[in-house]
């Protein structure tokens, strides 16, 4: 495992664009494919069969030529080879798993379905982390055990997982293993992921992915693409159209929409969902109310102010909860022909039925402008954070984005002290050097956010200047 | 809303403030002939995505807490090692039984449960904790990769036994090795949250076993998809066909719910609940 190191680089993130509003991330992992009638658009907002529902739309996996199930299945958090089995059954054809997510367990939940599933009609993509730099061996043995859990002869796509340095593009052993592996028919594509920098690894998704495309070598790839990252996933969507790479898509269901009231005899969803996570984690009904209120009170004004902001959107468009804002957020991504396939995470089979309609589908002109209206009244004042455009521009290398996502903990999570604890560990320079700064950083965000003085701000709060 | 979606949203946004298990201050202990070639790095629920990708999905359904992650050397090998705190020992011992190997070697007398996954990594849980030590780099062999676990193991604090709750299951006609934990989502149903389970043979049948907490989503049946009726004294009988599975069959009040699955029928299933209930 590499040594990721978030006191020193945590400013860059994966968990694409936190918004005022909140935050994204629900989406999970996966990409691939199966045979069915090619359909590039479908229709405005359909439904689709709620009693029966399947996927009606099928893409080109770019060069691999494997014809893939417009949603995927990401599989970071499978309990039961029969969901996967299920998804099967219902037309979705690809499957993400990695070496990582549950220690193989996820594989292994894949392989159970694998009897019931014609493998030649399916598309299995599976990851290795290559951030300690292993061997071409390593690589292979790694892969065989990855093929002996998924219960498969091979894979479709092997992935580097996760890859936040540009160099590791290139990193020669994992090319040598997928060419090995290729000549011995257990592997037909060789990929690549990327969230964008973490830790000690710095490079932006878009540095990572658009290198890969340009490689030649990879055929397919797995990217973080949403309405509120709009530019740069298009980028390397547009680098992948350019070559015929195949495209798979993560983290696209953003925002938060919906904010807490305190109403506990008609509690709200959002409400519902922290009571239920605390008292599945052990709380009693009592005690998670208390800590519910006690939360609560404390950030009445924030949860208020945001609340206040948002609302308008939500009455102007019909939306109200935030699975609404989740599906329109995956509509708005299967509106795009060069996004071949998505893969939220799908655990349950309640959870299919309530995505597999969507499939087909694209966002009516109401839900975009409703989408495009969010991204404006957030774009420049939410750092994108996996983005480090503007950190050049500092004579004084102050990491903008990291301590943005500082100041995002201590107003938009609430955890004060979790952030300036993090702000005060920060290695180098801090936003205090900005004080009597030039700004030379004036126009450096390719988004518009006003860096320095949402930095003075930042200070102000991280550091109760 | 989607369970999962529910949990991750809420363990990013807004759990670290009012946890209900707050972290304790956990440090990694440094095994004797070992030294620490760095300082720990911690990640919470937040960015532990930055530590271990998509895998931390499944961690946040475990009530995932805290990491803390210290790599060591000696003059033979590098280690990482990563210490997980689950909040409660019967989350660390579903997160352990889900990321063991089924090819590795169990270690006896090391914490709770520990194996051994060649070339390169050790499994333990102890108490609240679930700890992974990786070689990064040069040659160990399996004991001394044991003998670091188990200073590892005695270095953390907490009980070296299995969870009490364990117990909760009966033990008649259970398959040894069977017991596991399930975060949310069992059986592919997202209203089956906090399940102990384990496989069963009654009466030469197999089933599966399982007790939980009344979730929610259950309770509230929200969508109509579990047929509810008056059981015996006062208790409740959720049933619900499940594709490929068929029956599966709940009852209980609201402590907690007996449930079995893999069953031909509703009254084959209820009468085995009914009898497991009386202790019969």
């Amino acid at each position: 495992m590499s040594k990721r190191t978030p006191e020193k680089h945590d400013g860059v993130n994966r968990r694409t664009f936190l918004t005022a509003g909140g935050i994204a991330a629900l989406g999970a992992v996966a990409g691939c494919a199966s045979k069915g009638p090619m359909v590039e658009t479908g229709p405005v907002e359909t439904a689709g069969d709620r009693k029966n529902p399947r996927v009606t739309t099928y893409r080109t996996l770019g060069r691999t030529g494997f014809q893939v199930s417009d949603l995927g299945m990401g599989a970071g958090s499978i309990a039961d080879s029969n969901v996967v089995r299920y998804a099967y059954d219902h037309g979705i054809n690809i499957f993400d798993t990695a070496e990582s997510y549950g220690n193989g367990d996820s594989e292994t939940k894949i392989g159970g379905a694998m009897p019931f599933m014609d493998r030649e009609k399916i598309f299995i993509v599976t990851k290795l982390d290559i951030s300690e730099k292993p061997d071409e061996q390593n690589i292979i043995d790694r892969f065989h055990q990855s093929l002996a859990r998924l219960q498969t002869p091979y894979a479709d796509a092997l992935y580097s997982h996760g890859i936040a340095d540009a160099e590791l593009v290139d990193y020669e052993p994992f090319i040598k293993a997928c060419n090995t592996l290729k000549a011995e028919g257990k592997l037909k594509h060789m990929g690549i992921s990327s969230h964008g920098p973490r830790g000690d690894e710095p490079d932006s998704m878009e540095a990572v992915l658009g290198k890969a495309a340009e490689h030649g070598g990879y055929d397919v790839m797995l990217l973080s693409y949403g309405f509120l990252n709009k530019e740069e996933g298009e980028r390397v969507l547009a680098a992948c159209k350019a070559r015929n790479v195949g495209t798979t898509i993560m983290k696209s269901a953003t925002g938060l929409v919906e904010m807490p009231v305190l109403d506990f005899d008609n509690p709200s969803e959002q409400v519902q969902g922290w009571f239920e996570y605390l008292e599945g984690n052990g709380s009693t009904h009592e005690e998670a109310k208390e800590r519910i209120t006690s939360y609560f009170a404390r950030n009445k004004p924030e949860f208020e102010k945001s609340y206040a902001a948002t609302k308008p959107f939500m009455d102007r468009h019909g939306i109200k909860t935030q699975e609404e804002l989740r599906f329109k957020s995956l509509q708005w991504v299967l509106g795009n022909p060069d996004a071949h396939t998505i893969v939220p995470s799908m655990s349950s089979f309640d959870d299919l039925d309530r995505l597999l309609p969507l499939s087909g589908t694209r966002l009516s002109s109401n839900g975009q402008l409703f989408l495009d209206q969010y991204a404006k009244a957030f774009a420049t004042t939410a750092c994108r954070f996996s983005c480090t455009e503007c950190i050049g521009a500092c004579p004084h290398d102050v990491p903008v984005n990291t301590i943005l996502r500082y100041a995002y903990y201590f107003k938009n999570q609430g955890r004060q002290k979790h952030a300036m604890q993090k702000y005060a560990r920060l290695a180098g320079a801090n936003a205090a050097a900005c004080l009597d700064c030039s700004a030379p950083c004036v126009g450096a965000c390719p988004h518009g956010v006003q860096v320095q003085a949402q930095l003075f701000n930042a200070h102000g709060r991280l550091a109760m200047a | 809303m989607n369970r999962t979606a529910i949990r991750v949203l809420v363990a990013l946004l807004l759990l670290s403030p009012w946890a209900v298990a707050q972290p304790a201050d956990v440090h990694v202990p440094v095994p004797g002939e070992w030294t620490a070639v760095d300082q720990e790095y911690r990640y919470g629920p937040d960015n532990l995505w930055e530590y271990i990708n998509g895998a931390a999905e499944l961690f946040l359904t475990y009530g995932f807490q805290e990491l803390v992650v210290l790599d060591l050397e000696n003059d033979e090998a590098a280690l990482s090692v990563s210490v997980y705190d689950m909040g409660q020992p019967l989350h660390a011992f579903g997160i352990y039984e889900s990321e063991k190997p089924a090819d590795g070697t169990d270690l006896e007398g090391v914490a709770a449960a520990a194996v051994l996954q060649p070339p390169y990594r050790g499994l333990l849980l102890k108490d609240r904790y679930y700890v992974k030590v990786e070689v990064g780099s040069g040659d160990i062999d399996g004991p001394a990769l044991e003998a670091a676990m188990r200073d590892i193991a005695a270095g953390l604090p907490g009980d070296d036994r299995l969870p009490a709750a364990l117990l909760a299951l009966p033990s008649k006609g259970r398959k040894p090795g069977t017991v596991a934990y399930t975060g949310s989502g069992f059986l592919g149903l997202e209203d089956l949250t906090a399940c102990l389970h384990a496989d069963y043979e009654v009466d030469g049948v197999p089933c599966q076993l399982f007790v939980m907490p009344p979730s929610k989503g259950l309770l509230a049946n929200k969508h109509g998809k579990w047929v509810v009726t008056d059981g015996r004294q006062g208790q409740k009988v959720y049933i619900r066909e499940v594709p490929y599975t068929g029956a599966v069959v709940l009852v209980g009040d609201d402590d907690q719910l007996l449930g079995v699955a893999g069953l031909a029928d509703h009254e084959q299933a209820l009468s085995l609940l009914n009898s497991l209930k009386d202790g019969s």
